[in-house]
């Protein structure tokens, strides 16, 4: 198993609740209803309940062009597209903490903290679960004549929940405590505080010259169960491998999750570090 | 913004209750931007005017049946027609005429104008894989196969040309 790079910024008790590792691949067109049961029995054993969904539309990372035209979204109704299933660990609220989703074009991997599950792994062990996975249903995929699994878009995600530590601490309204470029001087206008705020960015992830993805950044508030606000931050890198065979993937995962890592590092607080135990 | 792919879940147990369906006609419906029906009318947001001929040719392309020429022509694959949009989406300006848009036999499409003294055929073979061909014949320019995979950037001339050029 690969090392965490040295020359990351590591945490003792980073924010983050969940982790996402997902291919995008050409669509299988042999791919039948009668397989997926038979893909779920290649992780049954860890995964014992399914749940199905809605596809979810392709999506790719391109460049060029305008960048603040409106996407047209396009959905697929009534159409004979298989759906999207869920294969998870557990049918109780609150007690599932994996969970693999798998349609026609993509496969996705969920790792999200739950209480009283054991320690949240890191990224390492993650990736060589998801990689471990992608071959088994590569395998499988061959072996049935459904098609080849031909990679066209990575995605690497991380969503972090930012928890206010005292009680009558509002980060909502403060976000320049989290955020490190966020301005937080005195109101310049009459209308005063801010009551809350919410952002997007987005970065591009070159390899050499030539941009591959991108990094997309949001911040939004959310609540907690107990009513606590927090700030929602999620941090997802998308892009294209070189090719489009499995084990080409690796090492663009790799470059998602060092841009978010060292993205996250970069655009929050010397404060929120202290907090989260930054470790170098 | 949320990521278009969000495959994120914080709250797993919130099950989407819209059930697939393994049957019938295979449709396709365009929904426009929330943006679009926001309150103020006078947003700057400009509505394409190539956007409504694109949603209706798309809806023709993602009908076309197997065999739909006669000579073993392929359905358009879903998601070569969605990269196609999305790539029209980043490149074309809100006055760009519209596009034909072709169904090339093995599944991939064809966006083209042909007008203005400018020949500009933009091939999506599938997501990642476009071939374009661009010839004006006021400025002599002659580009023929360029293959382009997720970077339009060589397409902002050809759409400049072609929205600013006026109708001779």
């Amino acid at each position: 198993m690969n090392q965490r790079p040295d020359d990351l910024p590591d945490f003792e008790n980073p924010p983050v609740i969940e982790t996402v590792l997902g291919v995008q691949f050409a669509p299988l067109e042999k791919l039948q209803a009668t397989h997926l049961g038979q893909i779920w029995e290649l992780f049954k054993s860890e995964f014992p309940f399914s749940v199905d969904q809605p596809p979810l539309e392709p999506a790719f990372e391109t460049f060029g062009g305008v960048r603040g035209s409106k996407r047209m979204r396009l959905e697929l109704v009534g159409a004979p597209l298989l759906p999207r299933v869920w294969f998870v660990n557990s049918n109780k609220e609150n007690e599932g903490n994996k969970l693999i989703q798998f349609q026609q074009d993509r496969f996705v991997h969920n790792w999200r903290k739950v209480p009283d599950r054991g320690d949240y792994p890191r990224y390492e062990p993650i990736k060589e679960k998801f990689i471990g996975d992608l071959h088994k249903l590569e395998e499988f995929i061959r072996v049935k004549g459904i098609g080849l699994i031909e990679v066209n878009q990575w995605e690497v995600s991380y969503i972090n929940h930012i928890i206010p530590s005292e009680e009558d601490e509002d980060l909502l309204s403060d976000l320049g405590s989290v955020f490190s470029f966020w301005m937080e001087e005195e109101p310049v206008t009459g209308l005063g505080k801010y009551d809350t705020a919410r952002f997007s960015m987005r970065f591009l992830i070159r390899s050499g010259d030539e941009p591959i993805g991108r990094l997309h950044i949001t911040a939004e508030p959310g609540q907690l169960h107990d009513g606590r606000e927090i700030v929602v931050l999620t941090m997802m890198a998308r892009g294209q491998p070189h090719t489009p065979v499995i084990d080409d993937i690796e090492k663009f995962f790799d470059l998602g999750r060092r841009e978010i890592v060292k993205g996250f590092a970069d655009i929050t607080t010397q404060k929120m570090h202290d907090r989260w135990g930054r470790k170098k | 913004m949320t990521p278009a792919t969000a495959t994120s879940v914080l709250d797993w147990q919130k099950i989407d209750s819209r059930s697939s369906s393994f049957f019938g006609l295979r449709e396709v419906a365009f929904i426009r931007d929330t943006l679009l029906r926001a309150t103020s009318a006078y947003s700057a947001l400009v509505t394409p005017k190539w956007r409504e001929p694109v949603e209706r040719q798309c809806l023709d392309l993602v009908r076309l049946p197997e065999n739909w020429d006669l000579h073993g022509g392929r359905p358009i694959d879903r998601d070569t027609v969605v990269f196609a949009v999305d790539m029209l989406t980043r490149v074309l300006r809100p006055s760009t005429p519209p596009p034909y848009l072709v169904p090339a036999s093995y599944g991939g499409l064809q966006a083209e104008w042909h007008e203005k003294g400018i020949d500009l055929e933009i091939e999506v073979v599938a997501p990642n894989r476009v071939c374009v061909s661009y010839e004006d014949s006021q400025t002599g320019v002659s580009k023929r196969e360029v293959n382009l995979v997720n970077d339009f950037s060589f397409l902002y001339e050809p759409v400049k040309q072609l929205t600013e050029r006026p109708v001779s």
